[in-house]
């Protein structure tokens, strides 16, 4: 069963987040602001990271960098989702290689779609061997 | 009207607005674009228009967030993914629903109200190419997390003229326009975007174009055909700009109408009962020595 780090600041949106994706299957973790974030990514690698961008004390672009520079963590698939529309944050989060980016209000069943997918993509996937590491 | 020529003025009935839609043989009308900016400070004004979007920003992402917590925790209620619910709870549940649609309605204008001082602001006109402009925003749509459920295309004539245009503005007022129509058709409805040279009426063979016009048309469902797009053209031709646009369909709709027309363009709005909704715009075409011109024609499909 693949694992999922939901990283979500508001519990309300965080609860249903998690009834889906419990509903889907997956196991889950949560955490709600940028160091327990890393904290239980650390202690518990996910498969998968579903990541809001505006977060207590940093965001979630923050968090992924940081995941990236752990190699136990590095592959991580990772999906955003954010309430900001802000331009240019769709590329940056290409940039770093996210999986999805998906605004709220969100389609939730797009929003799981992305997630399977991403999650059947790294299981097809094996890790690039080091010194390949383009995505 | 096909997708690969010339839109004459006269293979629209009735002619997209009385007295054309795009004047014939009339230079384009150049928007005045210095109102907003006359005798004020420009390191000012730049300032408080930065503090202004700054603000919306703020406020429209409070409100989002509380929004999509309401209306995915209904969905899961609706859904029946915590448990069972009698018939009655469905009715209320969908009513909810139904209201918070329409809070999601109003939040997506507010986004749109960003805009407003920017419109306000003096616009940057150069030559644009359209149908790039028309695909970009397409593509944009067709991203998962964007406009579930509906078939977005994007069909362009090729050797479109570039047109005189702010690329920013004008690609706010496309996504605008495909946003409310995508929000007004259920799901599984196609949605086209054409973009192609348009001639006024009095066009004769030879005659060059004098605007590129683009229409964002449902066009049907994925299951079968729409109405046929002249049709919506026709009933787009009974409502001029200002009748069509102010007032009921939103402040969006109002700015796309200002930012429009401030380039020196035209926009009408129309329905047709089982041949769905129209919005069109037509933007001048630029001199000699701005315009570039597409090589050819692309159709970009959605899912």
């Amino acid at each position: 069963m693949s694992k999922i780090l939901i990283v979500e600041d508001d519990k309300n949106i965080l609860k249903a987040l998690v009834i889906r994706l419990r509903a889907r299957g997956y196991e889950l973790a949560t955490a709600q602001d940028v160091q327990s974030a890393l904290d239980v990514a650390a202690a518990e690698p996910p498969d998968l990271v579903l990541m809001d961008i505006s977060l207590p004390s940093g965001n979630g672009f923050e968090v992924l960098r940081a995941l990236r520079a752990e190699p136990a963590l590095r592959d991580v698939q990772t999906v955003f989702v954010t309430a900001s529309r802000r331009p240019g944050l769709r590329e940056r989060a290409n940039e770093l290689g996210a999986a999805g980016f998906f605004e709220k209000p969100f389609e939730a069943t797009e929003l799981l779609d992305c997630i399977d997918a991403a999650l059947r993509s790294a299981t097809v996937h094996e890790p690039a061997p080091r010194g390949n590491e383009s995505r | 009207m096909g997708p690969g020529g010339m839109v004459p003025g006269g293979m629209v009935p009735g002619g997209m607005v009385p007295g054309g839609m795009v004047p014939g043989g009339t230079e384009p009308r150049w928007p005045d674009d210095g109102r907003a900016t006359s005798g004020a400070d420009p390191a000012a004004l730049h300032r408080r228009l930065s503090e202004q979007v700054a603000w919306h920003h703020v406020v429209t992402h409070e409100l989002t967030t509380p929004l999509t917590a309401v209306r995915e925790l209904l969905r899961i209620l609706e859904e029946e993914l915590v448990g069972p619910l009698v018939a009655q709870q469905h009715d209320v549940l969908r009513a909810a629903l139904e209201s918070t649609e329409t809070l999601v309605g109003y939040v997506d204008e507010l986004f749109d109200s960003m805009s407003a001082d920017q419109a306000s602001a003096r616009l940057e006109l150069t030559a644009v190419d359209l149908g790039t402009v028309v695909q970009d925003v397409v593509a944009k749509l067709r991203q998962p997390g964007q406009h579930g459920g509906t078939d977005v295309y994007a069909v362009v004539s090729p050797n479109l003229p570039a047109v005189v245009a702010d690329r920013l503005r004008i690609e706010h007022v496309l996504r605008n326009l495909l946003v409310q129509t995508t929000r007004a058709v259920p799901k599984g409805s196609r949605v086209c975007v054409v973009a192609c040279a348009h001639a006024p009426r009095t066009t004769v063979a030879g005659d060059r174009p004098t605007a590129v016009l683009v229409a964002v048309h449902e066009s049907g469902t994925t299951t079968g055909r729409g109405g046929p797009l002249d049709l919506a053209f026709d009933a787009a031709a009974a409502r001029v700009a200002d009748g069509a646009l102010r007032g009921g369909i939103g402040l969006g709709a109002s700015l796309c109408r200002e930012l429009v027309e401030r380039m020196g363009g035209q926009i009408v709005s129309a329905s047709r009962p089982g041949h769905g909704g129209l919005f069109c715009f037509t933007l001048p075409v630029a001199a000699a020595g701005q315009a570039g011109s597409r090589p050819g024609s692309t159709t970009c499909r959605g899912r």
